[in-house]
């Protein structure tokens, strides 16, 4: 979802595209991974299946966390760096 | 005494592990008494070492507790007095049972608070050893026990990490509370004897000294205050127990528990029961009922009978003193 926010389309919007997007995977029994690009199309204009897929799956999800204090892996590193610091 | 009436008023089977500190204490308290000549220095040190001797009988169970005694205090004052004789009735000048209990109860309590910091940063390096051990595994995190979102294993011990750090945090400054001292208070409104405070308060490591002998002798807000610290880390301590108990169910699957940790079923020959994590989760629950219980007893202070129940553990301010 953040990933279609991050083409400008806000959060309310988005959150509709993509529970449309899940509720098609859901119909076929599929991951939203594997939809097609028609699907995609299919759901909007704009959305190109091929972008979108690389931040689909968990391991894609976990790196593109960016804010202080989240899973990304960066600042988890950093975090169990300053704990090994202090203990 | 009645014996009914001995068994209900005695606190010696459970007051018995304050020793070393009504030790510790009574040493100070003595050693000052003979810096203001209260004490002769041979008395002191006669004391002295007949105190120690006893802690050293305690310690090999050679001082057989006795309800008729009451509590700890009685116990070593009897056995230094059956040492010493009228020497051994000396120490206990300048002094109430008010604010020995007091002083013993608080540097119990400091001892334990220091305790329990130490096995929570044992408990940190034991989850920070497992960010290494779990590089790069990611879990569900869950809302409403749904999944919600992808994360590392290492963002979820380190969030245990966080809470224990408050829980240390929260020792620490519950820590300064308790480092205050209580002794020279007396009964309740201190005393005529050329005492000095400071020394003792030093000799004990007190950071700080009570103000007030009236507060002194009801002031039982450190060992509240020290059992809700200890209640929030039961709460975390029972969150994760109860975490990894489901995380261990063949439904979630998500981890193993050693065998060593476990119990099996006398029934079931399949089942491994994660019995340490339950039983994590089931003392926690009288941790915070302690808290409770406290909170109650410390709000009766002023309405029920100037004795504390267990005795010594709560003491009201009243003009009935012992």
């Amino acid at each position: 979802m953040e990933a279609i926010m991050l083409q400008g389309i806000p959060q309310r919007t988005a959150h509709h595209k993509v529970g449309a997007l899940v509720a098609l995977a859901k119909e076929q029994n599929i991951t939203l991974a594997e939809l097609s690009d028609q699907d995609f199309l299919k759901v909007d204009p704009n959305f190109v299946g091929k972008s979108l897929r690389k931040s689909l799956g968990v391991q894609g999800a976990v790196e593109s966390y960016r804010s202080l204090g989240s899973s990304g892996p960066e600042f988890v590193a950093e975090q169990i760096a300053l704990w090994k610091n202090k203990l | 005494m009645d014996q009914s009436l001995a068994r209900f008023s005695e606190s010696i089977s459970f007051d018995h592990r304050l020793y070393k500190h009504d030790i510790r204490g009574s040493i100070a308290h003595a050693r000052m008494l003979a810096k203001e000549g209260i004490l002769t220095d041979p008395e002191f040190l006669q004391i002295e070492r007949e105190l120690l001797s006893i802690q050293d009988r305690i310690e090999r169970q050679e001082l057989p507790f006795r309800i008729e005694l009451e509590d700890i205090h009685m116990h070593i004052e009897q056995a230094l007095i059956d040492a010493l004789g009228d020497v051994g009735r000396k120490l206990h000048t300048a002094r109430s049972r008010n604010d020995q209990i007091a002083t013993d109860l608080r540097l119990w309590v400091r001892d334990q608070l220091d305790h329990v910091d130490e096995l929570l940063e044992q408990l940190q390096r034991a989850f920070l050893s497992r960010c290494d051990l779990d590089h790069g595994v990611i879990l569900p995190a869950y809302t409403h026990m749904q999944r919600a979102q992808p994360v590392l294993a290492a963002h979820y011990w380190l969030a245990y990490m966080e809470k224990l750090q408050r829980d240390r945090s929260r020792l620490a400054d519950c820590r300064r509370r308790v480092n205050c001292c209580p002794l020279g208070g007396a009964a309740v409104a201190g005393t005529s004897m050329p005492i000095d405070r400071q020394m003792t308060a030093q000799l004990l490591g007190f950071e700080t000294l009570a103000a007030n002998s009236i507060d002194i002798s009801s002031d039982r807000d450190f060992a509240v205050e020290s059992v809700f610290v200890l209640s929030m880390i039961a709460t975390h301590l029972s969150g994760w127990a109860e975490e990894w108990i489901l995380w261990s169910t063949t439904e979630f699957g998500f981890l193993k528990l050693p065998q060593a940790f476990c119990t099996g079923s006398s029934i079931m020959p399949q089942k491994v029961n994660p019995d340490t994590l339950e039983l994590t989760r089931g003392k926690s629950a009288r941790v915070i009922g302690n808290l409770q219980t406290l909170l109650f007893r410390l709000s009766k202070a002023l309405s029920s009978r100037p004795r504390p129940s267990p005795k010594g553990s709560i003491k009201a301010t009243s003009m009935r003193q012992r």
